[in-house]
């Protein structure tokens, strides 16, 4: 009268197995459920009981209690939802309980007895990759995660009743198809559509090469969100490994507006100005990704970053530096990743027209201040390039474009050769040291500006397929340098 | 000492202070005027007399005195010493004491002031700049007020090559404008500071007509570079004139709200000013304008401007942003960008500023 199967849940971005141990015993009939189970779970009492009655199963009439272990851990979510299901058959001795050991089951019940989708099967099965076990049965709305995962031999199922009936025959049950990967960018901006702007465009390849965090100033409608839209169109592809960790990350966010994420390209999220810190970096009493972390490997756009509260930016400053956030809560804590690449784009001044020949600028110097501060303050530190864009001029319009997929070519050259150096700078000859110094002295650059020069120069120098960086190389990258 | 005492007491101008000592015989007895002495020969109300009084016997004159003369750096200087700007003696109305910190014997040479509108355009920036620095290498100290705009402009562009006088509107102790503080140091270093207003004196909307008519009465001419129809730079000119100064204007698009100002001088007879060269040939001075070489420079054929960088130097005779002047002379943007910085730590080249370049005069 007892059986144990697996489960799973998720914390972070990472899978953990739960084993759910059903015991009936004899006393007044009840349902009990054990181990730190969240709301959802302790719901699930009512839609196992609806969902095996109507797939044509009786609700044993015992004292049902049933134990999620390790029991320290909060559990949350409606993944138990069959785990519990057909841990109750097979404690009722319906199912046999070695058809049912070591499968990873995962799904929500419906009253009906039908299997919705659940966020997190990825990291899920990921897990069970990793602690031996080889069966797995997910919802068909997760067939696109399940696929993903070559170790563990997965099978889909829609209806409780479809996963007795492939567990009792042993056999392998509808398989996921195979994923192909779609290489092709999710944005369609083209760098070809973006006139003009030639600078801002060179700025933007470099950043690209150089996974450097790049700053557009310019008046509105000069194309600085168009151009941060490019961006990943030409950075290099993800790697297969880069990917599945990508589709973790939207595997575990996807609910709601968030969909899930296979593919080779990197992701690029641009939130909103009036965006909150646990939406930007997670949060919430169970905490889910916030938008840092959807742009890992990727890029996080922060369009009108002036606009944005300061609050909000000063958080952005750790995740960027450490590439991981952490979201310690009442006993347990969470990390998620958050390697992205920042690009901001700011207009000059509130209205967005000073220093305009154009264009009278209507804010008062005290306006202008404070929306510096509020730039400069926290995030400016991370900002490797720093562009001025200017309005657009009529003749910018008729000039035929670059497309993305040429400067894509030239980003990944330089990406390969600097990959080879294993991080290891490449050396500067004599010319560009002198400039370098005299640029320090003219210019009275900072400790920390130097060394962003200097990186942002050996990307340069592999750009142009250089052993060594140059005076040309350092001369441009100095141009790049952050003066706001 | 009782003249500074004088410039401390309210409803005494400079005009009723010079009235008083004539008086009196002595700035001593005019410090220790009775309450109708005042009503007396300056015809002032009782109310206001009493108001002196009581502001004098509220201050300890003499403890103040030396405290302020122990101030590090700040130095008084009131209509009497010899130091005291001859040009400002002049006018109909100096204010009995200055307080300077810096160099003050630099505005007793040739001076010329730079003003102009705060919220400037960049070409009106550039220019301020510009003259500034030409002006400064001709050997003219470029007096102006510390404010935004074309004031900074004209004080960074005459830091560049020689020497600048800021007149503020506050006390020497008061930062501001915030953002000029560093500036304000640097003048201090190079040039002078100087006030009419004593220590702790807030930007108050009042001083500031009293700091522009310091402006214009240290300087031989006031040159208006960009100011909207009512601007303040307009009532330094018009002081200017009321003071027998040479009032020039750069002109200006008809269209472009920061030309009104200058135009219209114009139209009533200030001189239209092409250039730093326009202001030294009236002023007399000779021109003597040196420019930087690339000699010495690494990659650069000695003193010469050749290749990309001659090509690009040909194009800058006017502002250009850097995406035009890739567009104009046909080389990557990478290449101008370069280039572009190596002509600016040279000196041959400036950003104006937001990515438009031009060459230096």
């Amino acid at each position: 009268m007892f059986a144990v199967v697996k489960s799973a849940t998720v914390l972070g971005v990472d899978g953990f197995l739960v084993d759910v141990e059903v015991d009936l015993a004899r006393g007044l009939p009840g349902f009990e459920i054990v181990g730190l189970p969240g709301v959802a779970v302790r719901e699930s009492r009512q839609r196992v009981r609806a969902a095996l009655k109507n797939s044509g199963y009786g609700f044993p009439l015992k004292r049902l209690t049933v134990n999620l272990a390790p029991s320290d851990l909060r559990k949350a979510g409606s993944a138990f939802d069959l785990a519990i299901a057909l841990g109750i058959l097979a404690a009722d001795g319906i199912l046999e309980a070695t058809k049912v050991q070591d499968v990873l089951l995962v799904g929500e019940l419906s009253l009906d007895g039908s299997v919705r989708g659940v966020p997190g099967v990825l990291p899920m099965i990921i897990a069970a990759a990793g602690r031996g076990i080889s069966r797995a049965l997910v919802p068909a709305d997760n067939e696109r995660e399940a696929a993903l995962v070559p170790d563990v031999h997965t099978s889909i199922i829609s209806s409780l009743q479809e996963a007795i009936t492939t567990l009792e025959s042993g056999g392998q049950g509808r398989r996921p198809r195979p994923v192909n990967y779609s290489m092709e960018p999710a944005e369609e901006t083209d760098l070809q559509d973006v006139k003009g702007q030639s600078s801002a465009k060179r700025a933007l390849e470099i950043a690209a090469a150089g996974g450097h965090n790049l700053l557009l100033l310019g008046p509105p409608g000069c194309g600085k969100t168009m151009l941060a839209r490019c961006l990943p169109g030409i950075l290099p592809p993800l790697s297969l490994d880069e990917s599945i960790e990508v589709a973790r990350i939207y595997s575990v966010a996807s609910q709601g507006s968030t969909p899930l994420r296979i593919s080779r390209s990197r992701p690029f999220r641009s939130p909103h100005h009036s965006s909150t810190i646990a939406g930007m970096i997670g949060g919430g009493s169970w905490p889910r990704p916030g938008e840092v972390t959807l742009a890992h490997r990727g890029v996080l756009f922060l369009d009108e970053a002036g606009e944005f509260r300061r609050s909000v930016l000063d958080v952005l400053r750790q995740p960027l530096e450490d590439g991981v956030v952490s979201l310690v809560r009442h006993g347990y804590s969470v990390a998620y990743p958050s390697r992205c690449q920042l690009v901001m784009a700011a207009n000059p001044c509130p209205c967005g027209f000073l220093g305009s020949n154009t264009k009278e600028c209507h804010c008062s110097s005290q306006e202008i201040a404070a929306y510096r501060r509020r730039l400069s303050g926290p995030l400016l530190d991370r900002i490797d390039l720093q562009v001025w864009m200017g309005p657009l001029e009529k003749t910018d319009y008729l000039e035929p474009g670059e497309p993305s997929a040429l400067a894509r070519e030239r980003v990944l050259r330089a990406w390969e050769s600097m990959k080879s150096l294993n991080g290891a700078p490449l050396p500067m000859t004599k010319e560009a040291v002198t400039v370098l110094e005299s640029a320090i002295e003219r210019f009275g650059l900072s400790a920390r500006v130097v060394a962003k020069v200097q990186r942002v120069a050996g990307t340069i120098a592999a750009l142009h397929d250089s052993d060594c960086v140059g005076l040309e190389h350092m001369a441009e990258a100095l141009s790049y340098r952050l003066s706001l | 000492m009782y003249l500074w005492g004088l410039s401390l007491l309210p409803y005494l101008g400079s005009i009723r202070i010079k009235r008083l000592v004539h008086a009196l015989g002595s700035e001593s007895a005019a410090f220790h005027a009775t309450q109708r002495q005042l009503q007396t020969t300056l015809g002032m109300n009782s109310n206001h007399a009493r108001a002196i009084i009581d502001a004098r016997s509220a201050m300890d004159i003499e403890k103040k005195w030396h405290d302020l003369n122990a101030t590090e750096g700040m130095e008084i200087v009131t209509w009497l010493d010899t130091d005291y700007p001859y040009r400002l003696q002049q006018i109909a109305d100096p204010p009995p004491v200055i307080y300077c910190q810096g160099d003050l014997a630099c505005v007793q040479g040739p001076t010329v002031a730079i003003v102009g509108r705060r919220r400037a355009s960049n070409r009106g920036l550039g220019w301020a700049r510009r003259l500034g620095r030409e002006l400064a290498q001709a050997g003219l100290t470029v007096v102006s007020g510390l404010a935004l705009g074309i004031d900074t402009a004209a004080h960074e562009g005459s830091l560049m090559t020689g020497k600048t006088a800021a007149v503020l509107g506050t006390g020497l102790d008061v930062n501001y404008p915030k953002r000029n503080r560093q500036l304000a140091k640097d003048i201090a270093h190079s040039g002078v500071l100087i006030t009419p207003f004593p220590p702790g004196t807030p930007p108050l909307r009042g001083n500031f007509p009293a700091r522009n008519r310091v402006i214009s009465g240290l300087s031989v001419g006031v040159i208006v570079v960009e100011a909207g129809k009512r601007s303040g730079a307009l009532i330094t000119a018009s002081m200017a004139l009321d003071q027998d100064r040479d009032v020039y204007a750069v002109p200006g698009d008809p269209l472009d709200s920061g030309a009104a100002g200058p135009n219209r001088l114009i139209q009533e007879g200030a001189k239209l000013i092409r250039g730093a060269e326009d202001v030294l040939d009236e002023m007399r001075l000779a021109r003597q304008l040196p420019l930087p070489t690339l000699e010495g420079f690494p990659g650069e054929e000695a003193g010469k401007a050749v290749g990309p960088l001659g090509d690009l130097l040909s194009h800058l005779g006017e502002p250009l942003h850097v995406d035009e002047l890739a567009l104009r002379t046909g080389l990557s943007v990478s290449k101008v960008n370069s280039s572009l910085l190596r002509l600016q730590l040279i000196g041959l080249v400036e950003e104006l500023s937001a990515g438009v370049f031009q060459r230096v005069s």
